[in-house]
């Protein structure tokens, strides 16, 4: 365990001064050493403190995976300054929610990426966000009256030097609090109200630490024991598979691979190198990849271990990686809430742990399972998981719901079904949340249902998630449409594109005639989920047109 | 599955529209996969995924490129190459 003042800043910069020369990062073909990274973190560092960005200030990072991604991260956490890692599929208006929850004062974004124009949508944008201050641009050269290219930002002027960009950053880090926040993760509430999640810096060291002694294995457990092998990640840097797969080996003295692109040539050419020995991404991008032909005939042979972590990993595609990889897989369960990891799977578990529960908890968590009221179930009997060590400080600005899923002791209900499998083993049986996880993405349907409300063609709307081979779960909406209304799954799509992220637009339409309700006016989504699996009942379907209707009953 | 008889046009827009979340109607020859926001790198290996199992054809990860999979056009001209 790290023994000093455990904030990311100090860290990361313990184990530049003991490893100086180590590579730490390899991103895409590029190396990268303790001492580089450093340089370049403080460089930037000290030029964002210029610009007014302060301990306790918001800063927006909308990129896709580049290393600056990560240099942005460190010098952040050298600041003291609030990290919101922006999902990139964000449509302008989540885009607007979220940074105006936030008050984030200051916005660090790429122009362009994959044809969406974050340029002119944040100039968009921008009048309705009071706070903002600094608009930092990426991939941009000439100079703009109200903004600052980013490349000025990696660079001192001629006039400047970096021993004393060293020592300013350095006395600023030192005023880090270690229970200050360092990350404002978005989860929800994209369309309607935000949720964001405040992590603090002394636990994600304290997280990152334990994961790593968990699978160091036969690594030294002395301090400064480190493994010779490399641990590839291939996740987003904005997600928290993404930015915790970073942190534990940047936290922990160890060497990461990230890729910026998630073309299969391209993981699979950084995969065959022989010191990669660990692989972290996510079940569908594994189901992914099994899909590809050319996948099954490479040796995979050196990865040692393949963590699995932000869905829930089935018992088939545990067993398909483990007889592809030869490696020990590691499932991993968490949420952004509770400092994204809570339990694992152990190396020395038998496959028959690893493909049927989530492992136990990590040093320093305690968890119960109890029942719609809170009360701690009987042993072996399905209840809601819930969690206590690592938690949140609160989702920003909204106590309320803070108070809703933690309570006066500090423990956080995490809306997952579960049960013990063993002693100490835990299975996931279902999710009382209101939740989809479609791909690597958790799908709030309310976002959706906000989204769908606001057409005037549409009476009500639900969605549900259905089970789904390669995403884990698809999004399924049943809508019941005005009086007189004729619509088209076309015209749902339609009406979702540009106002939520593309996930999110559902992957079926179901018209029916009328919701199924509880007495209370809630929707029976029990119902729904049924439908969704099974096939809506045909006296409960709408149709719009002759063809349709001929073929009622026929099961078309 | 489509084999040596040819790229089903109707069924690939189909499909692809299904894997984007794009109203069939709006989806042409000319509709962008590769780099696209509205196709993702996960969608990407769908797509991949279903044109290796409905034309029955392997496409090596080398082959994953703007030239093959730029919009759909490119796609069944790759595609009608690998049947030919």
């Amino acid at each position: 365990m790290f023994k000093g003042r455990k904030t990311i800043g100090n860290v990361i910069n313990s184990y530049t001064e003991k490893f100086q020369d180590k590579t730490v990062l390899m991103f895409d073909d590029s190396h990268y050493s303790f001492k580089d990274l450093q340089k370049t973190a403080i460089i930037i560092a000290y030029n964002l403190s210029k610009l007014g960005i302060k301990k306790g200030d918001r800063v927006a990072i909308v990129m896709n995976n580049r290393v600056e991604y990560i240099f942005c991260y460190y010098a952040l956490a050298l600041l003291g300054a609030w990290v919101i890692p922006v999902n990139i599929r964000y449509e302008a208006g989540e885009l607007k929610n979220v940074l105006s929850n936030a008050e984030a004062s200051t916005v660090i974004y790429e122009r362009q990426i994959d044809n969406f124009d974050f340029y002119r949508v944040i100039d968009e944008i921008k009048h309705e966000l009071p706070n903002l201050r600094n608009l930092i641009v990426c991939q941009m050269e000439e100079q703009v009256e109200d903004k600052t290219l980013f490349l000025d930002v990696l660079r001192l002027k001629d006039d400047e030097n970096y021993h004393d960009a060293f020592n300013k950053v350095m006395e600023l880090e030192a005023q880090v609090e270690e229970d200050a926040t360092f990350l404002l993760a978005y989860t929800s509430g994209t369309t309607g109200n935000p949720k964001g999640v405040m992590l603090q810096h002394d636990y994600f060291v304290t997280i990152c630490h334990n994961l790593n002694e968990i699978w160091s294995g036969e690594r030294k457990k002395e301090e400064g024991g480190q493994s010779h092998g490399i641990t590839m990640s291939v996740a987003p840097l904005y997600a928290a598979q993404g930015f915790m797969a970073l942190f534990i080996e940047l936290l922990t003295g160890e060497t990461i691979q990230m890729c910026s692109s998630f073309i299969p040539n391209e993981i699979i050419r950084y995969l065959n190198n022989k010191n990669v020995i660990a692989f972290h991404t996510q079940p569908t991008f594994w189901s992914l990849l099994l899909t590809v032909p050319y996948f099954h005939h490479l040796d995979l042979t050196h990865l040692q271990r393949c963590v699995v972590s932000g869905s829930l990993c089935s018992p088939t595609l545990a067993a398909k990686i483990a007889e592809l990889t030869k490696g020990i897989i590691i499932n991993a369960y968490g949420l952004v809430e509770a400092t994204c990891i809570s339990t694992i799977t152990r190396l020395e578990d038998l496959p028959d742990i690893t493909f049927n529960t989530i492992g136990k908890p990590v040093d320093g968590i305690e968890y119960k399972i109890v029942d719609s009221e809170r009360k701690e179930v009987p042993k072996g009997e399905v209840g809601e998981l819930a969690l206590r060590g690592f938690n949140m400080k609160g989702y920003y600005r909204n106590p309320e719901k803070t108070k809703e899923v933690i309570d006066d002791e500090g423990w956080l209900y995490t809306g997952d079904l579960v049960r013990m499998y063993d002693e100490e083993n835990i299975s996931i049986v279902g999710r009382s949340k209101d939740m989809v996880v479609r791909g690597a993405f958790n799908v709030y349907p309310s976002d959706i249902e906000e989204c769908l409300y606001g057409f005037d063609k549409i009476h009500d709307v639900a969605v549900v998630g259905k089970p789904n081979e390669i995403l884990g779960e698809s999004l399924v909406a049943f809508v019941v449409p005005k009086p007189g209304a004729v619509l088209k799954e076309g015209d749902i799509m339609r009406f979702c594109r540009g106002k939520i992220s593309n996930y999110k637009i559902p992957d079926d339409v179901v018209f029916i005639s009328q919701m199924p309700i509880l007495e209370s006016g809630k929707v029976k989504k029990n119902v729904l989920r049924e439908w969704a699996l099974s096939g809506t009942p045909d006296n409960q379907r709408l149709f719009f047109n002759n063809r349709a209707r001929a073929n009622f009953g026929k099961g078309e | 599955m489509s084999t040596q008889s040819g790229v089903n046009l109707d069924s690939l827009i189909d499909n692809i529209a299904r894997i984007a979340k794009f109203p069939k109607e709006e989806v042409k020859m000319d509709f962008r996969l590769y780099n696209s926001r509205v196709v993702s790198s996960l969608s990407m290996l769908e797509i991949m995924s279903f044109v290796e199992k409905e034309y029955g054809i392997v496409i090596l990860p080398e082959e994953m490129i703007e030239d093959n999979f730029g919009d759909i056009g490119k796609l069944k001209e790759m595609i009608d190459r690998k049947l030919a």
